[in-house]
């Protein structure tokens, strides 16, 4: 299992947002892509679920090309956790579980067993069973972002997604997602907030591999081995801003409003 | 349903209603006086009720997922304006004349065809039809298309204007057994369709780029919808006029009572919806006979009420989205 985008590039509305990024997700490991808004963290991760189409680069599924399966196959081997709160249906907390098995059904399927044992465990693996009779709309920002994550489980993929997992989350239902995900021994590729809620001492706590992106036209984003030590291996400096925070250097300053509007 | 056969003018026990019911479907129909406002008059009107009652609610349940918005109506799409600018030009200009008793659903259905193609045309943008891009779309080419029904009627004749009024305010008073099998087919048709695509249904409800996660194809889904809610709605315009409220209260009323799972959505919608046109039928025939109520009238007077009563009751879902 293994996910690895080869110098992608991204347009939207004729303006390019993602240029000639490389990078790799690890077997079992919790990648994590760390940046400031605007820097194309989202739409990197969008163009592996074909939101977006890339203007040039590959996306490499164990070695295979992910973007040329066909949309059902693709969603069988990759699960999407998007920030996502608002639904205009009240669907319960168990339907929106079982719609992760969409993936898996032919026209006029029920639903089997096998089905219903998937969400099931999705369900008891993400701690959200306590919620599974409640409506969707009426749960909290942390309890939503539990049942997403059900969700993606129930979808059976070996590989996931996240876009800001912990985006809008107070410091303890980070640290609950952050463990959950840690957890799971799936490809993991995360787009995290850059916030200073999330720094990247608490992802490496958790055992990911950090990924920097500064701008998207820096190229390469950055990576930072796992588990070492803040400072030790500080990434591209930017001494240009003011009010950086000098204790932990390696955080993508996000007190400076950053230009474009992440799409 | 037996109910409405039943209550009229002449008001029939179920017994008879049933009886002659029978005799039909055996093949001879009675020629009694029961047997000819049963058979001739009441029941293909009841039927159609049912079937227009049928379609109105399953397109507004289809609508609401595509515009992503729970208070969005069938006609919102610019139908039912494209189907009375069709039927104004019959009814006031003598288009399609040749055609006799068939001129006035010709004419609405190559209405709201247009109408259809117009907001399709103009709604699809790059990334396929969007929400946002398709509501705005249909209100301002149905605005256009009222501003030239409203044109035709303000230089048409008062005698005709009144007919066009009636119609525009819909009726199932010209009900007859040959306008039953087209809306049936069309029914059949997108139920069929729609229960095939129930799931994915649920997966486009969560909006666009989950349900591309979940290896839904969404552009050709929407495109789909749109085309199978379009064609349901003109049809139901086509035999009985623009009945407001329907489509955009019962599906309401049904998610309420079933949750908000497709798959139970669709079929209690057809049921529910078709008691309900039903129902509301037999009140615009009795309330004030012996003359007739416009239905279109009896649904708003108890859409609108209902709707607002909904909104008041569950907050969370109309006061907090993007």
């Amino acid at each position: 299992m293994s996910l690895r985008i080869e110098a992608l590039s991204v347009d939207i509305a004729g303006r390019r947002i993602v240029s000639d990024i490389s990078l790799a997700a690890a077997d079992g490991q919790f990648t994590a892509l760390l940046g400031p808004n605007g820097s194309g963290k989202s739409t990197i991760l969008k163009a592996l679920y074909r939101v977006h189409r890339p203007a040039a680069g590959r996306v490499l599924l164990d070695g295979a090309d992910l973007l040329a399966l066909p949309a059902r196959d693709a969603a069988r081997r990759v699960a999407v956790v998007a920030q996502e709160t608002v639904s205009e249906f009240d669907f319960t907390v168990r339907e929106m579980v079982m719609i992760g098995r969409t993936p898996h059904k032919r026209a006029f399927d029920g639903d089997t067993e096998a089905d219903h044992a998937a969400a099931e465990q999705a369900i008891e693996r993400s701690g959200c069973a306590h919620l599974a009779q409640r409506s969707f709309n009426t749960l909290s920002g942390g309890e939503k972002q539990l049942v997403l994550i059900a969700r993606a489980l129930a979808q059976g993929a070996d590989h996931l997604i996240l876009d800001e997992p912990t985006n809008h989350l107070d410091i303890r239902n980070q640290v609950q997602i952050l463990e959950l995900i840690a957890g799971l021994g799936r490809v993991i590729l995360g787009g995290a907030p850059a916030s200073v809620l999330t720094p990247q001492a608490i992802l490496r706590a958790y055992g990911a591999d950090v990924l920097v992106i500064d701008h998207p036209d820096s190229g390469t984003p950055h990576l930072i081995p796992r588990r070492t030590s803040p400072g030790s291996q500080a990434p591209r400096h930017r001494p240009d801003i003011p009010g950086r925070r000098p204790d932990i250097p390696d955080i993508p300053d996000t007190s400076i409003p950053a230009s474009p509007k992440e799409p | 349903m037996t109910l409405g056969v039943g209550v009229g003018p002449v008001g029939l026990s179920p017994a008879v209603v049933w009886h002659v019911i029978a005799g039909g479907i055996a093949g001879h129909p009675e020629n009694t006086v029961a047997g000819i406002i049963v058979w001739q008059i009441r029941l293909p009107r009841v039927l159609l009720a049912a079937l227009v009652g049928a379609a109105l609610t399953t397109a507004g349940a289809v609508v609401q997922v595509l515009v992503r918005n729970a208070l969005a109506d069938p006609f919102l799409l610019g139908v039912s304006s494209g189907a009375s600018v069709g039927d104004t030009a019959v009814l006031l200009l003598g288009v399609f004349a040749s055609l006799g008793v068939w001129a006035i659903s010709v004419g609405s259905i190559a209405g709201a065809m247009v109408a259809m193609a117009a907001v399709f045309a103009v709604s699809r943008s790059g990334r396929g039809l969007a929400p946002t891009h398709l509501i705005l779309c249909g209100v301002v080419l149905s605005a256009l298309f009222e501003s030239v029904t409203s044109f035709l009627i303000f230089r048409g004749n008062p005698q005709a204007t009144q007919a066009v009024l009636f119609w525009l305010l819909g009726s199932f008073g010209l009900a007859s057994w040959n306008q039953l099998p087209i809306p049936a087919a069309a029914l059949a048709a997108a139920m069929i369709y729609l229960m095939a695509q129930a799931r994915t249904l649920n997966a486009l409800a969560m909006g666009a780029e989950p349900a591309a996660s979940l290896g839904v194809d969404v552009r050709r889904l929407r495109r789909n919808l749109f085309l199978v809610t379009s064609l349901m709605a003109g049809v139901a315009v086509a035999v009985s006029g623009v009945i407001g409220f329907v489509g955009l209260v019962v599906p309401h009323i049904v998610r309420l009572m079933v949750g908000s799972d497709h798959r139970r959505v669709l079929p209690t919608g057809v049921l529910f919806g078709a008691s309900f046109m039903v129902l509301g039928d037999l009140l615009a025939r009795t309330i004030v006979a012996p003359q007739e109520m416009p239905i279109g009238v009896i649904t708003a007077f108890i859409g609108a009420p209902t709707l607002l009563v909904l909104i008041r009751r569950r907050p969370y879902m109309y006061g907090a989205t993007q």
